[in-house]
């Protein structure tokens, strides 16, 4: 009985790979077609003359700060330059311990003003509100500590424009990246919400807050999370972009429809995953309204964070975003094969919860039944080589392939030793470091599931020069 | 593995263009702008590195101008590089057609049109986009006609590119686009607009009430009173005004501007009801049109600063005033 038990339990597995082969091979074509057609677009049109001509949406950019005095003047001077007509530059200071709100003061001679809140999302208390004598666009909140989610709400109260642009303090952006992340909301009435792509920055050369040189870290850990960043973006999102089934949109760099956040109470305080959790709402609430309801993404690289080099920092952020994928999936679990949400429920909320937040466990316990099967001496050895050298090899062109659609589109690592490095990594990153990632995950949905709720904080080394 | 050797190849090629321009930029500078006959520059220069020269040559179209642009157009017109530019518009090379569509179009040669004319009809969107763009260098009005009809068949080629290939074209380009916009449907007609704003072109004005009324397209609407409000078309006033009441909190937006744009600080009145409107968005933008009306568009948002039975909007009044206090400050 037990040995029938694990045999089924092995053909189950092997299905389990086979529909995530599928899956990805979709993704991967209509990725290649999606990103291909854009690239045409965005190299061909002249975005600068035509938001001359002033069509545009002005954007609030909100940038919720904690603790970030090291950086933060630095990130501010670089975000007053970004190309855009008309925009709104919302710094939230959350209670930081440090000398942030002092800093600022001082660096963009900021005034202490009445300036009443709009809107009344649920937030901490505000302590002051100070506007920029120099800079007319530039507005410093500092409030009572209440974590990102609830700093963000407090920029969207004060924020006066359409259009609500979130960004992490230590993002740095492409000059041009409003433009861009506009766009789709000009095309398209029903777009809720844009994600953009994150790149990995160790390794380039940064100054005064801008992308100078791109480059790739000595570190290798740096190196998988950049080949990791190109599959994600480049296959994941943009292939499920397709779809209208975008589950996620990095809390880095995203832009919404504000009267959309409002209409469903802003941010959801003390969430884990809180970048994800706003998009199921999202998709939630304004999908049963309106089916058209849109919420996309735009495979340009357009902001560049810094990834941990470290393998506990690293950990630190696998467990927590896993925790933040289980989290939002079982908040939003109405969404799981609901034909109501069109593709999205029948297959990018299925795909999630199977191979995003179950996938950890289903690998390792695959792992466990492999050695109990090997030990009754029912496994067939063929098999079980034959199985697992499809799944590294898999795995192998998958990345090379991301690192391929990079070159034919945006190729920005301009160096052949950057592309010869970037497909050696996507050879290595299967011998450890996913096994790693897949522990890793595992625990944090254990650590979930037990009750461990809260979020490590990721020590960041900096690149502010 | 091919990926590698293409990128290779480009590294290598990148290096002789390097090579190139450390070895012949002194020359090349000393001929760009001077008297000098094309042919003698031509002739330092070993055929072998004519490949070269043009991707070096390529980007200097752009920055250059006056009589600089005439010597780097001399080199391209009046010498055996134009047999050249020939040989790769009849090529089977896409690579080729491609680059000699491209010098084609910045060195203003007219003799390369019935060749660009050919190209429209294409059905490579690339070599359609290349050959429109560079007719709209030439200023060639008249193929803007088959340029419009060209991007209706290339669904790749998206409103904001063909806006682009327009924008290369000389003002004068208004006149015609005038004559075509009642017979273009409402997508085209959203483009040409968009152009006329570009232009500033003022001629307009007469049509911008008939098209409007004859449209659904929320788009086309937007289009035509910001076009109104940046023309400062007195004319359209009227039109535009009965915008103010409508249901679409976007059409309401830009015609509260564009009306504070034509009529200033007379329209306070009609523009200032939308600041009780139930979309907050059209009360913050009705506050801040209002605050640039001096002083009547001022002293209503005071006089709705303090009103307590509409808080909501009161607190909108406050953050304007609040930013204008700042301002005097």
């Amino acid at each position: 009985m037990f040995e029938l038990f694990l045999h089924i339990f092995n053909y189950l597995i092997l299905l389990y790979f086979l529909t995530l082969i599928t899956i990805y091979l979709a993704l991967n074509i209509a990725s290649f077609k999606r990103i291909l057609a854009y690239n045409l677009d965005i190299r061909y049109a002249d975005i600068q003359a035509i938001f001359r001509i002033k069509n545009y949406m002005p954007v609030s950019l909100i940038v919720p700060a904690y603790n970030e005095s090291q950086g933060i003047v630095q990130s501010i001077s670089s975000l007053l330059q970004l190309i855009f007509p008309k925009f709104q530059l919302i710094v939230v200071n959350d209670g930081s311990k440090d000398d942030s709100i002092s800093l600022l003061v001082k660096q963009f001679d900021l005034v202490k003003i009445n300036m009443p809140m709009i809107f009344k999302l649920d937030c901490q208390p505000i302590l002051n509100i100070y506007k920029s004598k120099k800079h007319q666009n530039l507005v410093v909140v500092d409030k009572k500590n209440g974590g990102k989610a609830d700093a963000i709400n407090a920029g969207i109260n004060i924020a006066k424009y359409q259009l609500i642009t979130v960004i992490d303090a230590d993002s740095i952006l492409e000059r041009d990246c409003l433009l861009k992340i506009t766009r789709p909301f000009l095309e398209d009435d029903n777009v809720l919400a844009v994600g953009g792509t994150i790149r990995i920055a160790n390794g380039c050369k940064i100054n005064k807050g801008h992308v100078f040189e791109i480059g790739l870290s000595k570190s290798w850990l740096a190196r998988f999370q950049v080949v990791e960043y190109l599959r994600a973006f480049l296959f994941g999102r943009t292939g499920f972009d397709v779809i209208n089934g975008i589950l996620i949109i990095s809390g880095a760099f995203s832009c919404f429809k504000r009267d959309a956040l409002l209409e469903i109470g802003g941010y959801r305080k003390g969430s884990i995953g809180e970048d994800m959790e706003i998009i199921l709402r999202m998709h939630k609430y304004f999908r049963k309204v309106n089916p058209k309801a849109k919420i996309t993404f735009i495979p340009d690289p357009i902001c560049w964070t810094e990834a941990p080099e470290t393998f506990k920092n690293l950990r630190r952020q696998r467990i927590r975003w896993q925790k933040g994928t289980v989290e939002s999936i079982l908040i939003h679990k109405k969404l799981f094969m609901n034909y109501r949400y069109g593709l999205l429920g029948i297959i990018a909320f299925p795909y999630y919860l199977f191979y995003e937040a179950m996938g950890p466990v289903i690998e390792i316990v695959g792992y466990i039944v492999f050695v109990i099967s090997a030990f009754l001496g029912i496994l067939s050895y063929p098999f079980m080589v034959a199985f697992l050298s499809a799944a590294i090899l898999y795995g192998i062109v998958l990345s090379i392939l991301s690192v391929v659609l990079e070159e034919l589109s945006f190729k920005k690592y301009t160096k052949l030793s950057h592309l010869f490095i970037l497909f050696t990594t996507a050879v290595f990153e299967n011998f450890g470091y996913r096994q790693l990632n897949v522990w890793w995950r595992f625990k944090g949905m254990v650590e979930y599931l037990f009750g461990k709720r809260n979020w490590d904080q990721m020590e960041k080394k900096g690149f502010s020069k | 593995m091919i990926v590698i050797l293409i990128r290779y190849a480009d590294d290598r090629f990148d290096k002789k263009v390097s090579a190139f321009s450390e070895k012949y930029s002194a020359l090349f500078f000393s001929y760009i702008g001077s008297e000098s006959n094309p042919e003698d520059f031509l002739a330092q220069i070993p055929k072998t590195h004519i490949n070269i020269l043009l991707i070096f040559i390529q980007d200097y179209f752009q920055t250059l101008s006056g009589k600089e642009l005439e010597s780097l157009q001399k080199l391209i017109n009046d010498t055996w590089i134009y047999d050249l530019l020939i040989n790769g518009l009849k090529s089977h090379s896409r690579k080729k057609i491609l680059r000699a569509i491209y010098l084609g179009g910045v060195s203003n040669n007219q003799k390369i049109k019935p060749y660009l004319k050919d190209f429209l009809s294409q059905k490579d969107p690339l070599i359609f986009y290349h050959s429109a763009r560079s007719l709209a260098r030439m200023n060639a009005i008249e193929f803007a006609e088959r340029i419009l009809a060209g991007a209706s068949l290339h669904k790749e080629i998206g409103q904001d590119i063909l806006v682009s290939i327009f924008l290369e074209f000389k003002p004068e380009v208004c006149n015609y686009l005038l004559k075509r916009i009642h017979i273009e449907d409402d997508r085209f007609k959203v483009v040409i607009v968009k152009i006329l704003r570009h232009f500033n072109y003022r001629e307009a004005s007469s049509v911008i009430e008939k098209i409007i009324s004859g449209t659904k397209s929320k788009l086309l609407i937007l289009e035509l009173i910001k076009y109104a409000g940046q023309i400062e078309c007195l004319e359209a006033l009227a039109t535009i005004k009965s915008f103010l009441n409508n249901e679409d909190s976007d059409i309401k937006i830009e015609a509260i501007k564009a009306v504070a744009s034509i009529a200033g600080n007379n329209e306070v009145k009609s523009i200032s009801i939308n600041i009780f409107d139930k979309s907050e968005q059209v009360q913050i933008d009705t506050a801040e049109t209002l605050s640039e009306l001096r002083p009547d568009g001022i002293y209503f948002l005071k006089k709705v600063a303090k009103n307590k039975k509409e808080a909501g909007v009161a607190t909108i009044a406050q953050m304007v005033l609040s930013e204008l206090d700042l301002v005097s400050k």
